[in-house]
């Protein structure tokens, strides 16, 4: 078995789950959520070995690369930072209901990672700018960041669908979806943890620029749009610390806030050319 | 009442619409400069604008807005913006970090968020202390407000400097936005060393102006090595010698990812290269009479070689890789790439020359003018490498190192470290003593909601006891 075989069971074991996931909307039970989570589990555990492989098969291709150097590459590690961040959020936050929201999103990164033609799934030599330890560091932080934005941008679509749908009531929906102020709160979470790690991720980048090219900044198209990105997320924590925003409001902002990530990471990429051409 | 002129412009610069406007604008003129090309050669933009259009981007900087006089206006007026409104907070902040804590009155307990009342059969000095340290197991040392045989009241928090958090984040930009300013102060410049030779000027960049360096570069060695059975570079090396004063002071294998550094300029490896008309050619010299064979020399350019034959030498004046003739019939080289490469050499006999003429690479059985005693054909070119440098001098980049230190640190503190404040009180009513428990914090309000609960929770056990 190679690293592939390994990323396409990932995708079936993914794709379940998120049928898994549709499914507890209607029936709610605890034991239910317990195997949805164990299902999560194993998934994100043979997610791991596949990436894992991939990067002891790139040693013995003789490049000896961390799997983030190309657009399959990236689409498989962000697919893992989200089902990460999302099963410790739903281990903080002690609910399995925002995976509905989320798990669509992994899928599709999964799918469209092994079946885009677009998209080459060979293990690629590093170009010598690439590198550098920095390249853990900088990729791992935004994507870690990106991954809680998902997250949260899965609790906004869950928030605005229950206020929508119900009416506050207490208890008993608590099960189906988490209740509006916990939801509230793992929105707000998710993009502050997604903030401080894109703020980072944004750093560490900065300073290998400025180490492998001379110069920090240069408004190569992914940087300028990870910067409008942090921005939106900068204008959702005022609104909420400052303007005191909560509820709705606040999940619209961070839905668009997802809508940057998503063209910061793939449109980016499809749209505008620059330094970051090669993921 | 008018506005005086000083407070009304103080009004505009603490305005957060002047905030949301500025950043917007910033926003939008940055999604432009990704969709233009910026810093591009003329015809790039001619490609796709009309002349007159080209003429009005280049009138407004949008083929170079990032460093346009408008957007440092834009960023500058930000960072006005941005110390005018931490000033104009500043006394309001510096009111709540100073103030004495109130007595937990009817009126305080009114504002406050969470609150628990609890009844106490007796009071003495022991739960007085039991309660104490049961407050202080979970927010921080308290201060006892008032303590009477009777009546007893107290207040802890933690975290209270926290507040002060979004001074740190607005200190790491606005030192940011100064580092990058003073960025423009320095230069940022390419240049291209041939093994072996020493240069000094760079062409700096987005420019085609030169500035001359108070130092020369000198490369000693260049090495490149590939992937395996590939065209891939795997990684290029450069062993460099810094020269100042006609003394050499600094050498270092730069590589990519490892620049070297020197009076505050960073060399960093860019690219490489082969440097055409400085490099070998390779001749076959075939006598045209007699039975020798032909042979091959290698001939560098401006050098002379003799010939095995006695008397005869051979040098290679010129090289041009793309070979093309002017209007006067002069020889010119039409650009840099390997299109048609062509050498002029001179055949020497006793120190005379006795034949001079141009050999083709890509005709190696073009003859013209022949005359002499031999036929030439140009095999190859091999062009010395040279290693790309790119060389930066930026004042500002510490600082801007420092401003991403505090704007980290400030977001860390913003969104993770909140101010919690308790306040208890016994109060005697009647037979008994009436404990309150209130309590807030800034933020995170349901993870202090659960340590307000645990305390609850002792107190509970202490009042059973």
């Amino acid at each position: 078995m190679n690293s592939s075989s390994f990323l396409g069971i990932t995708t079936f074991l993914y794709l379940f789950t998120m049928a898994l996931y549709f499914a507890y909307i209607f029936y709610r039970s605890k034991k239910f959520g317990l195997i949805i989570r164990g299902f999560t589990i194993v998934g994100l555990l043979v997610h791991t070995i596949g990436l894992g492989l991939r990067w002891y098969e790139s040693y013995q291709l003789g490049y000896g690369h961390i799997p983030l150097s190309n657009m399959y590459e990236a689409l498989v590690s962000m697919a893992w930072c989200i089902v990460l961040v999302l099963i410790l959020m739903e281990q903080k936050f002690k609910t399995e209901t925002m995976g509905a929201f989320v798990f669509p999103i992994v899928s599709i990164a999964m799918a469209y990672a092994s079946l885009a033609p677009s998209v080459q799934d060979e293990i690629e030599p590093l170009i010598p700018a690439l590198q550098s330890n920095w390249l853990t560091y900088h990729v791992m932080t935004c994507f870690l960041g990106y991954a809680a934005f998902a997250v949260s941008f899965g609790a906004s679509i869950a928030f605005l669908l229950k206020k929508k749908d119900a009416p506050p009531s207490t208890e008993e929906d608590a099960v189906t979806l988490p209740a509006l102020d916990l939801l509230d709160e793992i929105v707000y979470k998710g993009n502050a943890v997604g903030f401080l790690l894109l703020g980072i991720g944004i750093i560490t980048g900065a300073v290998w620029a400025n180490y492998a090219w001379g110069s920090y900044w240069s408004w190569d198209p992914k940087e300028t749009w990870s910067l409008i990105t942090w921005l939106i997320y900068a204008a959702f924590l005022h609104a909420r610390l400052t303007r005191g925003w909560r509820g709705s409001k606040t999940a619209i902002l961070s839905i668009i806030g997802f809508c940057g990530v998503l063209f910061t990471f793939l449109g980016v990429n499809y749209v505008l050319s620059g330094l970051h051409s090669y993921a | 009442m008018k506005k005086s002129f000083t407070s009304s412009v103080w009004s505009f610069f603490i305005s957060l619409k002047l905030t949301i406007f500025i950043l917007i604008i910033i926003s939008i003129a940055s999604i432009i400069g990704t969709i233009i090309p910026q810093k591009e050669l003329p015809y790039v933009y001619l490609r796709a604008f009309k002349p007159s259009t080209y003429e009005l981007m280049r009138l407004l900087s949008f083929d170079n807005m990032y460093e346009s006089w408008w957007f440092m206006a834009l960023l500058t007026l930000f960072t006005l913006n941005l110390i005018c409104c931490t000033i104009n907070r500043f006394p309001s902040f510096w009111r709540f970090i100073t103030q004495k804590e109130k007595d937990l009155d009817d009126q305080l307990i009114k504002t406050l968020p969470l609150k628990k009342t609890l009844r106490l059969k007796a009071f003495d000095e022991r739960t007085r202390n039991l309660i104490t340290r049961s407050v202080q197991k979970y927010v921080h040392k308290p201060t006892a407000l008032k303590s009477t045989p009777e009546s007893f009241s107290l207040f802890a928090e933690s975290g209270k400097y926290t507040r002060a958090s979004f001074y740190v984040t607005h200190l790491g930009i606005v030192l940011i936005i100064i580092g990058g300013l003073l960025g423009n102060l320095g230069y940022q410049g390419y240049m291209q060393v041939v093994e072996g030779r020493t240069n000094d000027t760079i062409r700096l960049r987005g420019s085609t102006q030169e500035k001359k360096l108070d130092f020369s570069i000198r490369c000693d060695d260049f090495q490149v090595t590939f992937y395996e059975g590939s065209q891939r570079p795997k990684d290029f090396t450069s062993q460099l010698t810094i020269i100042d004063g006609g003394k050499e002071v600094k050498e270092k294998l730069i590589e990519v990812n490892d620049p070297l550094q020197y009076k505050g300029v960073f060399i960093y490896q860019s690219s490489y290269g082969t440097a055409p008309g400085d490099g070998q050619v390779l001749l076959e010299v075939t006598p045209k009479t007699g039975t020798q064979q032909a042979k091959r020399y290698r001939i560098g350019v401006g050098e002379r070689l003799p010939l095995e034959d006695e008397g005869y030498e051979l040098a290679v004046k010129r090289f041009v890789p793309d070979f093309s003739m002017g209007q006067n019939n002069e020889v010119i080289n039409r650009s840099q790439e390997m299109r048609n490469p062509a050498a002029q050499i001179t055949l020497i006999k006793d120190g005379n020359p006795v034949e001079e003429k141009w050999v083709f690479a890509n005709f190696p059985d073009f003859h013209g003018g022949q005359k002499g005693p031999y036929t030439f054909k140009f095999l190859n070119f091999a062009g010395r490498e040279y290693t790309g440098l790119q060389l930066t001098k930026d004042p500002g980049v510490w600082v801007v190192w420092a401003g991403c230190f505090f704007l980290c640190l400030g977001c860390y503190l913003i969104c993770f470290a909140s101010h919690q404040r308790l306040w208890l009180k016994v109060d005697p009513k009647k037979d008994e003593y009436l404990l309150t428990l209130a309590g807030t914090s800034s933020k995170n309000m349901l993870s202090f909601t659960k340590t307000f609960d645990r305390i609850c929770l002792e107190l509970k056990q202490i009042a059973k006891a």
